[in-house]
């Protein structure tokens, strides 16, 4: 009966013209950025957060989570009929989509997908229905200790699950953390490394980081080179409804794809790219024949497809139970919910009923909207393709400007973007993620609040992280995390000397 | 990436450092119990120490000449820089100018700027493109999300 009162309560905030609006709009940007190679859902999102700042908290949330969801249909369009993936977490996607429409299938291979998409999708948000309240009520009983176990482990996931060193992903994390430190201690209301800048006193805001890293970053790496533009597979588009053999074929790729995904999702670090890489190797594993993977099986289109969509909605569960990002882009929706006066916590869902399922709502209606505007509209899409990057670019620009003055209506919020824009971009070069370093920032206030308000509840004595269970088993497994590396590069090296 | 990363190494650890010394003068404990420079040390130490063992890396494959430097340049074609470096001045003059000129005559400037900086194009589509930037923004962000822009000395 709660499920259902819960379910009337989702569908009546999400059915509000405004949000159907916004949700339309956060789908077709979603859309537009996964479908062009280079820009991702993390700059879309900042990219956008300002035009979210007059409305209310659950719209905003309803558009940028549209945009993060939208992203995951538009990426496999280029994988497939270009070979480029127009999102990190449809790279797989390229291996037996492309050679699907290479074969005249491109069609089937972009009907599973978005048919993968949406049912993946629909189940990723029928899970965060059931296991999200539970969780809450269970988070709703974590002390302090038992945060910060858990932020623990999630910066250690993060860090493990990311693509280069691990060393330099550590670092990035605890760059985050110290400057998440910067502005008014809470416990004693001293100023903390400010350097006498004004702006900082009350802490650098998120806008302005994610702004520069993942925004003016990306387009200077782009504009020092020259301008290439891609061609499109030429073939027409045709049979976007997939065929009973398809559908029997693609079946089992597609549940385990959705059941992986989701699970995957909810990992802090892992998210869509994990996902589709370990659906794809499954679906290599289980099948009779997997030597026609990578010559267009539907299979390796059907599993990685559903597999990244499902993460994404599985990305959800920590944040609106605990407040805790599984990644960059939701690390900025939880960035947007503090800008709009709303602590994200395991207490959203008592004080923020309508946030909660408002979002979910929006979720069902989003997966419809998108799977229309994938199909129907395909060649729509492909058509923007043809957009020339060089005048994106400038557009880029100036929405970070725009974003980071209107965030505070402060003209050094802007200089702080552009430093952390040359930041990012020097960080690019040099081989190190910025992820880790926003994940840690969003987790910075509650880590040191948790760590400190424990440390109080204990007299100073450190144990209390270790006497606590829970907390005690978050650290442990962190600890183990960040130790079995080590170990397994040192018996490797003894290895090689030996032999 | 190997004479990157003993160059980045060196410059994180001594931005490490001046969290360490921040931190140090704000306090490790207070009343028997961390101060608000604790965990800032902490983590700036494990920070220091991260520092150190990508140094540690790179120093070491370079001595075992495990990685053939592949002729790694910073910057991938020879005007490279230029653009780079007008972008940024572009970048800081939009700041410095925003409070001053407002935003209608900042960005059309900006945008002219930019524009002509990535592609070359004539003058009439980079005038057209940008004027068309100023208005739509300006009705999206001003008119229709009230949001609040500097109008600067010329009030506009």
């Amino acid at each position: 009966m709660d499920l259902l009162n819960h379910l009337f309560l989702a569908f009546n905030v999400a059915l509000e013209p405004m949000n159907i609006l916004l949700c339309l709009l956060g789908c077709l940007v979603g859309t537009f950025v996964g479908v062009l190679p280079g820009l991702g859902p993390a700059a879309a999102t900042s990219l956008l957060l300002p035009i979210t700042y007059k409305l209310p908290p659950v719209s905003a949330i309803i558009m940028l989570g549209g945009i993060y969801y939208g992203t995951q249909y538009g990426g496999s369009t280029t994988s497939i009929l270009i070979n480029v993936p127009g999102e990190a977490s449809s790279v797989v996607t390229c291996l037996d989509g492309y050679q699907m429409a290479r074969k005249g299938r491109a069609g089937a291979a972009l009907g599973i997908a978005a048919f993968g998409s949406f049912i993946a999708g629909t189940f990723g948000t029928f899970m965060l229905m059931l296991v999200g309240p539970p969780l809450a009520g269970l988070a709703l009983k974590f002390g302090p200790p038992e945060f910060v176990g858990l932020v623990f482990l999630g910066l250690t996931l993060v860090t493990y699950l990311s693509s280069g060193s691990m060393a330099k992903a550590l670092m990035m994390a605890t760059l985050g953390l110290l400057l998440s430190y910067v502005g008014i201690d809470l416990v004693t209301g001293r100023e903390r490394f400010t350097l006498g800048i004004p702006t900082i006193v009350t802490g650098f805001d998120i806008v302005p980081i994610v702004m520069g890293l993942f925004g003016v970053s990306e387009v200077l790496i782009n504009i020092e080179g020259s301008s290439s533009r891609m061609s499109v597979f030429q073939t027409k588009i045709r049979g976007l409804l997939p065929t009973k053999k398809d559908w029997k074929d693609s079946s089992g790729a597609l549940t385990r794809g959705t059941i992986l995904g989701f699970l995957i999702g909810i990992i802090p670090g892992a998210g869509g790219l994990t996902a589709s890489f370990i659906s794809y190797a499954v679906e290599k594993k289980v099948a009779r024949h997997p030597e026609t993977f990578g010559t267009g099986d539907i299979r390796g289109v059907a599993g990685p497809e559903s597999a990244n969509n499902a993460a994404v909605q599985g990305a959800f569960i920590p944040m609106l139970t605990m407040g805790i990002p599984c990644n960059v882009v939701i690390a900025i929706l939880i960035g947007a919910l503090m800008i709009h006066g709303v602590p994200p916590g395991p207490r959203l869902m008592e004080d923020h009923p309508q946030l909660f399922w408002g979002v979910v709502g929006s979720m069902y209606i989003g997966n419809v909207m998108l799977l229309l505007l994938n199909l129907p509209l395909i060649s729509m899409w492909v058509k923007l393709l043809k957009v020339p990057y060089s005048l994106l670019f400038p557009f880029i620009f100036l929405f970070c400007l725009i974003g980071a003055y209107t965030v505070g209506n402060n003209i050094q919020d802007v200089y702080i973007m552009i430093v952390f824009g040359i930041l990012g971009y020097l960080m690019k070069k040099y081989g190190y993620e910025p992820a880790p370093l926003v994940l840690a920032f969003v987790l910075g206030p509650m880590f040191e609040n948790a760590f400190r308000q424990s440390l109080i509840l204990s007299k100073g004595n450190p144990m209390i992280f270790l006497s606590h269970p829970i907390s005690a088993v978050f650290i442990v497994v962190s600890l183990f995390l960040l130790v079995f590396p080590l170990v397994l590069n040192f018996l490797r090296s003894q290895h090689g000397q030996a032999s | 990436m190997t004479n990157r990363d003993l160059f980045s190494s060196l410059v994180w650890i001594a931005f490490g450092v001046l969290f360490v010394v921040g931190a140090l003068q704000q306090g490790l404990t207070r009343k028997g119990l961390p101060g608000p420079g604790f965990l800032p040390f902490l983590t700036a130490i494990i920070f220091i120490s991260l520092s150190l063992v990508v140094f540690g890396n790179a120093l070491r494959k370079r001595k075992g000449g495990r990685e053939a430097e592949h002729k790694l340049t910073f910057f991938p074609e020879k005007d490279s820089w230029k653009k780079i470096l007008l972008a940024l001045l572009a970048l800081f003059a939009y700041a410095f100018s925003l409070g001053y000129a407002g935003y209608v005559l900042t960005t059309f400037l900006f945008m002219t700027f930019i524009l002509k900086l990535v592609e070359p194009r004539s003058r009439k589509t980079v005038f057209f493109i940008a004027a068309a930037t100023v208005i739509s923004t300006y009705l999206l962000f001003v008119v229709l999300l009230e949001v609040q822009l500097p109008r600067g000395i010329f009030e506009f």
